[in-house]
């Protein structure tokens, strides 16, 4: 159970250290979220003007 | 500086090693002499001594406060439960003092003089405090005994048949002996010490192989006066037998072997010792044979609770005991030093470095005996017991007319019973015992420090985060859309993002009152003409609804551009108005890179919280069913107030 434990909570804190840099945030209105953690484009399209 | 004369009767020489020394027994034809000035008087013969499971012996000796000392005379006592002996001692420095022996129990005392007068022996009750010699002692015990024999010189003239009614003294790691033999009383005052510190010397051989003696021929063998079953008493320290076949209890003391309590009748209940009597066995390193078994019951609201009780038989002389409840396991010693000396139930109090708290307070009468005791114990005899504890730990005060004693009992798992004695697998625990370990203490205590470490961790990351990738303004500018020209486009000023999966959050604030508008965003990286497009409606309706003021949506929109590579960049904005908007909505847009937000922090930190929380909620459970059966469940309280 401690082993449990602890391996959950250093799991969060590498989820947590990993979400912050990348600066995802599940409360944000993401424009573009079929991109990002995927790295693809998706979304992204090319502007002819 | 010894004398030594001729014994009047035989001739065999005797030696008085001590000045003090007054009276002593010839060791060869028991006579019990008297120096005089110039002679020796012979005033009789002396009773043999009763064979006991002492270690020590005349000749023994042992150091004390680095002080050599020799055994030089004895006298045996009987008092009402037992049998103790009184070893007469001579120090190197001319100094004599007497070593007690009881039970196991050792205490070293001297004589005082006492300073202010001591109550009378009929005044005085157990438990009860006396002041003296600047100490407020505890009356422990209260003993009318009597010499039944004596060795070897000693520092009065005593004989079999000689009343000694003496008053034990505690306080604190003190002890004092009040002795009624003589008028005015005399005052010895001590200290218990334990054996191995007295580093005891030429001492008996009790047994060819061990140091518990085994029963041999100076045991008593007898059949039991209501059954007809052998039993036997091993030495003169059993002072009680109980038959294991038919529950009667014999008095030992008295060769007509009287049954101090009738049989078991078949209604009675009966119980079986989990550890066989005779089993011997090695208890924390040390050899033990259990020879007593009984079972005491506590009545609580007219429900019995019963538990059992084992006397094990140790080294030198001592005794300990296993106590047994609803299969859980306490190995008990009874304590020279007692905790405290105030005959009040304390709410708790520091022993030895821990708080014990207490826990319940309750009678305990024995309804089973058999095998063998040191003192004459009967069915029906009642105690008051106190129980203090401090998990593993319990102190266990039992107070009868005469005695008040304490015991230090520790919880010992199944398992360590079990391998002490080789017995089959012992049954498993019912419930929260009162001084049973906490397995959820320590789980607690790791788990809530592992949360500390990862909070401050988590604390760490968070504001090296936001103080190393921050937020910047990229856009703060001021647009109007007119309803007339919706077909312009606004294009922001250009702004540069460096780096990789930049965060780009655009704020709108639109002045809409009961209006709504669509913005149709893109980012566009004017470099590569790749754009993020993202629809985003601003609305916002209020008014007054039967007198009540109500508003529904926002003036204000935020969204988010995630992992926007490095690059020069513009926002565009397509409006379009409602077709009722009449004056122009004036926006006020901001671009950032975004800060990491406090939101992911306060979520994983509230993960991290549910497992010392959940390791705090299962160690209260366990506390509240351990308290339940105290006198402070909530259930007596209520019951209390009924």
């Amino acid at each position: 159970m401690p082993k449990f434990n602890l391996i959950s909570g250093i799991l969060a804190l590498g989820l947590f250290s990993y979400s912050q840099y990348q600066g995802w945030n599940m409360f944000d209105n993401v424009a573009n979220s079929g991109t990002g953690a995927r790295g693809t484009r998706a979304s992204s399209l090319i502007y002819h003007k | 500086m010894a004398k030594t004369a001729s014994c009047p009767s035989c001739g065999a020489p005797v030696t008085f090693k001590s000045a003090a020394s007054i009276f002593a027994v010839c060791e060869f034809c028991q006579s019990t002499l008297v120096r005089h000035d110039q002679n020796i008087e012979d005033i009789g013969k002396m009773a043999a001594l009763v064979e006991d499971r002492s270690p020590l012996q005349m000749g023994s000796e042992g150091k004390w406060n680095g002080v050599h000392f020799a055994l030089i005379g004895r006298i045996q006592l009987r008092y009402s439960q037992g049998l103790w002996n009184e070893w007469y001692i001579m120090f190197d420095d001319m100094r004599t003092g007497w070593l007690s022996e009881a039970s196991g129990e050792y205490v070293l005392s001297f004589l005082k003089f006492a300073p202010e007068p001591l109550p009378a022996f009929t005044d005085i009750q157990v438990g009860n405090n006396l002041t003296l010699l600047n100490r407020n002692w505890q009356i422990t015990n209260i003993e009318d005994a009597e010499c039944i024999a004596g060795q070897g010189e000693l520092p009065f003239k005593v004989g079999a048949g000689y009343k000694a009614p003496v008053v034990d003294l505690r306080e604190g790691d003190n002890f004092a002996t009040l002795d009624y033999s003589e008028s005015p009383p005399l005052l010895f005052v001590g200290a218990p010490v334990k054996f191995e510190a007295l580093a005891m010397a030429n001492l008996r051989d009790l047994t060819a192989g061990g140091a518990i003696p085994d029963i041999n021929v100076q045991a008593q063998v007898f059949r039991c006066p209501s059954c007809g079953s052998p039993l036997s008493a091993r030495s003169a320290d059993i002072k009680s037998v109980g038959c294991a076949s038919c529950g009667a209890v014999v008095d030992t003391s008295d060769k007509n072997y009287q049954l101090l309590s009738k049989a078991l009748n078949p209604e009675d209940d009966r119980y079986a010792p989990r550890i066989a009597i005779g089993s011997k066995g090695k208890l924390e390193g040390k050899p033990v044979e259990v020879i007593g078994f009984m079972v005491k019951r506590q009545m609580c609201d007219g429900i019995a609770y019963d538990w059992r009780e084992y006397l094990l038989a140790g080294e030198n002389g001592t005794y300990r005991w296993l106590t047994e409840y609803n299969n859980h396991w306490n190995v008990a010693d009874v304590l020279s030093k007692h905790p405290h000396s105030t005959p009040k139930i304390l709410a708790q109090f520091n022993y030895g470095g821990q708080q014990f708290k207490h826990f319940s307070t309750y009678q305990g009468r024995v309804i089973q005996v058999a095998g063998e005791f040191t003192w004459r114990v009967a069915r029906d005899d009642v105690a008051e017991l106190v129980d203090y504890i401090a998990p593993p730990l319990m102190l266990s005060r039992e107070r009868t007319d005469t005695e008040i004693s304490w015991s230090l009992c520790r919880y010992i798992e199944p398992a360590v019973v079990q391998e002490a004695f080789k017995l089959p697998v012992l049954p498993e625990p019912q419930g929260v015992y009162a001084n049973q370990p906490s397995p959820w203490e320590e789980k607690h205590r790791r788990t809530s420090r592992a949360f500390w470490w990862m909070a401050l961790v988590a604390l760490v990351v968070q504001l090296l985060m936001v103080f190393a990738i921050g937020g910047g303004k990229l856009v703060n500018q001021e647009v109007v859309f007119n309803p007339q020209s919706t077909d312009e486009i606004f294009t922001s000023r250009e702004f540069s993002l460096s780096g990789g999966g930049n965060k780009v959050t655009v704020t709108s604030k639109a002045s809409l009152n009961n209006n709504w508008i669509s913005l149709n965003m893109a980012l566009i990286n004017k470099t590569t003409g790749t754009a993020w497009p993202a629809v985003r409606e601003i609305s916002y309706y209020s008014g007054v609804d039967g007198g009540e003021s109500w508003s529904e949506g926002s003036n204000q929109d935020d969204v988010a551009f995630v992992d926007i590579p490095s690059g020069k960049y513009v926002l565009t904005i397509d409006p379009e108005l409602s077709p009722e908007t009449q004056s122009p909505v004036r926006l006020t847009l901001q671009a950032e890179t975004a800060s990491p937000g406090w939101s992911n922090y306060v979520m994983v930190m509230i993960f991290l919280m549910i497992f010392p929380i959940w390791s705090r909620i299962r160690r209260s459970g366990f506390e509240s069913s351990r308290w339940a059966e105290s006198d402070y469940a909530p259930d007596s309280d209520e019951d209390d107030d009924e």
